[in-house]
């Protein structure tokens, strides 16, 4: 435990597990958006599948977070502003940072689509819409994860 | 509970959230005033942020759910997810066109 702890809270072991979670929660959103078209009759791995999303996404905010404040703040982003690529921080960073605030709203609201069944997800026609948003939500997330490489790019040959 | 409720509430507070994220991320960056604000109420102007964003959500999901409406039409469901889905690259295009703008300023 005396060692384990400092590990974990080491960072690249942050970054990591920030990615690692990202990773998680938009391959698990994926999957839903599969499920979503196979439109099964049984509801069950649909609801684990997006209750495990949603928490991929919850732990690589809190991580990612802390990692922010803590570390990227004080050490990082000096670095990357007096660099090559100081639009890495000024563009790439806050975009992300901010954009990710939608996708936590985002992945609540399908996890409670899940909550449909069948016959209720088919009555209220809700298919194309909810592919619509799920995708959306998975591109935006994309979408900040190459912002994220940028930034580790900008960090790394600064 | 009402599930297509909860949900139909979820999608509006989902448009009240990224209304509040979009507004209170140029705001922050074109009033320091605000943004010594913002980092003073919880230690980082994101942490207040990201705080602010799940009361908005929460909040805006507790009102709309608590509203007495009597039955969500399966098209007006339908409408409000494709407008979430519209706001949030709304949301996307203006922070991102603003920081870019603010970088070349």
């Amino acid at each position: 435990m005396n060692t384990f702890f400092p590990l974990l809270m080491s960072k690249p072991v942050l970054v990591g597990l920030h990615l690692g979670f990202a990773i998680i929660g938009i391959d698990f959103f994926l999957w839903l958006l599969g499920e979503f078209i196979a439109e099964p009759v049984k509801r069950f791995r649909l609801r684990i599948v997006a209750f495990i999303g949603l928490a991929g996404f919850l732990l690589s905010w809190i991580i990612g977070g802390y990692y922010y404040i803590k570390f990227y703040g004080p050490l990082v982003k000096p670095i990357i502003k007096a660099g090559a690529a100081p639009w890495a921080h000024a563009v790439a960073m806050e975009t992300k940072e901010h954009v990710f605030l939608f996708i936590i709203p985002m992945a609540l609201t399908a996890l409670f689509i899940s909550f449909l069944s069948k016959e209720q997800f088919s009555n209220s026609k809700l298919k194309l819409p909810t592919i619509l948003f799920i995708g959306s939500m998975v591109a935006v997330a994309l979408a900040i994860g190459a912002m994220g490489y940028i930034i580790s790019a900008a960090a790394r040959w600064s | 509970m009402n599930t297509i409720k909860v949900i139909y509430s979820s999608v509006l507070a989902t448009i009240a959230a990224s209304i509040f994220v979009t507004a209170i991320t140029v705001a922050a960056e074109l009033s320091p005033a605000l943004k010594n604000i913002l980092a003073g109420l919880a230690g980082h102007h994101w942490l207040t942020k990201s705080i602010g964003v799940l009361v908005v959500y929460a909040a805006s999901l507790t009102l709309f759910y608590l509203l007495p409406l009597k039955q969500i039409s399966p098209t007006a469901l339908r409408r409000s997810l494709f407008l979430a889905t519209v706001f949030v690259w709304i949301g996307f295009a203006i922070i991102l066109l603003f920081f870019v703008q603010h970088f070349l300023q």
